[in-house]
């Protein structure tokens, strides 16, 4: 999100609460661990709503700007990539929620006062239609013309959840002493782990779950 | 049947079918494509006629109406078989206890099926909408039931819904920019006869069949998706 040289007071923001390079690192960084990411992680709410109001600027800045004006272009352009970010983020998410929906919804439901959500209000309206949308659907074309025993059927139970134990790859940010790794198999036995500052791993994502809500490693 | 035997389990495990998916106790799983077998799966233990492998091409063939409707006759005959026995077992005989709990798993698999059959259609729906944007065309329509019609409805208010409370004030279409972008202005034919077209700084273009124009990458996406242009790569 640099603007061209000089262009910082012409098309730039006036700081918000993030500086613009602050945000553009946490904005990337929560794309690309959603993207990799077996699960659905925290909403970022502010982070979205800061590079909406980006989005606007740059857009309304652009409605001023002289016709054929080079710096047009290439603002156009970094524009159009940052709507691509900003909707493939968003989208990932919404595939997660429908993928998920149940295991999604039931996890914001016991979610206990103080942690974070991990769905938007919009986002748990959403899940929340969808999930109604296909239970009316599968009863009223299956279900209510089964047996009475096998009426109800859990959602919760039949829709997979997440695979936590997917391989991911990630970066390190912070270092982290002592990781315990769980053992795969019943011959190996549990260990623990370093992680350097700066290096890189395939593990198993359930193990580094924390880490990546705190921000500690990146999963590239 | 050979049913006398003391476990039962190996008959289980055999109309039972597997996979636990996701960890979870093994009943009906809404799985992900292809975890139950989806083509060619059997609906019902005999006759029943296959569930159709879904097209290669992805579009939503027409719903198995019959087929559903004998699994479910099916189901009703083996439960009212099953609430037969259960009283004759009430008193007395203890040999129709394994007959009882065969039935009844034959009931659990055929209400997996077709679960995992009409979900797996309603997951094809929801690909269509993100395709072919919000009005399907009419071959396709045509083969959807009344209620998978109103699902989609449902499904696309929502998300419509959804995609208007992000970004700004006019909302941010999340259909669009499914690819990076590589440059700003695309060249672009015109594949069939579509009108005028307006792009930002006013001017209109006529889209004639076969005519090629240079246009802003952006306003060409949805056109492209729905085959009215071609993107010309050189």
């Amino acid at each position: 999100m640099r603007g061209g040289g000089g262009g910082r007071e012409e098309f730039g923001l006036s700081v918000r609460r993030v500086p613009r390079s602050h945000l553009q690192r946490a904005f990337f960084q929560a794309w690309l661990n959603e993207k990799f990411a077996p699960e659905l992680l925290e909403s970022k709410p502010e982070i979205i709503e800061c590079v909406v109001e980006q989005l606007d600027h740059m857009e309304a800045n652009l409605k001023r700007a002289k016709r054929g004006d080079l710096k047009v272009s290439i603002h156009r352009m970094e524009i159009e990539r940052i709507r691509y970010v900003l909707s493939s983020y968003l989208r990932c998410r919404l595939v997660k929620i429908e993928k998920f929906f149940p295991h999604v919804l039931e996890k914001e439901k016991s979610r206990a006062e103080g942690e974070p959500s991990i769905l938007s209000p919009e986002e748990f309206a959403f899940a929340k239609e969808y999930m109604a949308n296909t239970e009316i659907y599968l009863k009223n074309v299956a279900l209510k013309h089964m047996p009475p025993n096998l009426q109800k059927v859990s959602l919760l139970k039949s829709v997979p959840r997440p695979n936590l134990d997917s391989f991911v790859f990630l970066r390190v940010l912070e270092r982290q002493e002592n990781i315990l790794v769980e053992p795969e198999t019943d011959e190996q036995r549990e260990y623990t782990i370093d992680l350097e500052e700066g290096s890189q791993h395939l593990i198993r994502y359930k193990t580094i779950a924390p880490l990546v809500a705190s921000g500690a490693v990146q999963l590239i | 049947m050979g049913l006398g035997r003391s476990e039962p389990d190996p008959v289980r495990q055999e109309h039972c079918s597997k996979p636990r998916l996701g960890g979870g106790p093994p009943v009906a799983a809404l799985g992900a494509e292809g975890h139950l077998g989806v083509g060619g799966q059997k609906k019902g233990r005999n006759r029943k006629s296959e569930i159709p492998n879904k097209s290669q091409n992805g579009v939503c063939p027409v719903l198995q109406a019959e087929g559903l409707r004998q699994a479910l006759e099916e189901m009703r005959t083996l439960y009212d078989r099953n609430q037969a026995d259960v009283s004759e077992a009430k008193s007395g005989r203890t040999d129709l206890i394994f007959l009882i709990r065969f039935r009844h798993c034959c009931l659990l698999r055929n209400q997996r099926c077709i679960l995992a059959y009409l979900y797996d259609r309603l997951l094809r729906i929801r690909a269509l909408r993100w395709e072919y944007g919000s009005v399907l065309p009419n071959t396709i329509q045509f083969h959807m039931s009344a209620e998978e019609v109103e699902w989609f409805s449902r499904y696309k208010k929502s998300l419509a819904t959804y995609m208007r409370s992000v970004g700004g004030e006019e909302g941010l279409d999340l259909t669009q920019d499914i690819k990076p972008p590589k440059s700003l202005y695309i060249e672009v034919r015109c594949l069939r006869d579509y009108g005028e077209f307006e792009i930002d700084d006013g001017t209109t273009i006529l889209l004639k069949k076969n005519s090629q124009h240079f246009l802003p990458r952006w306003k060409c996406e949805q056109l492209i998706r729905q085959g009215v242009l071609e993107h010309i790569l050189s």
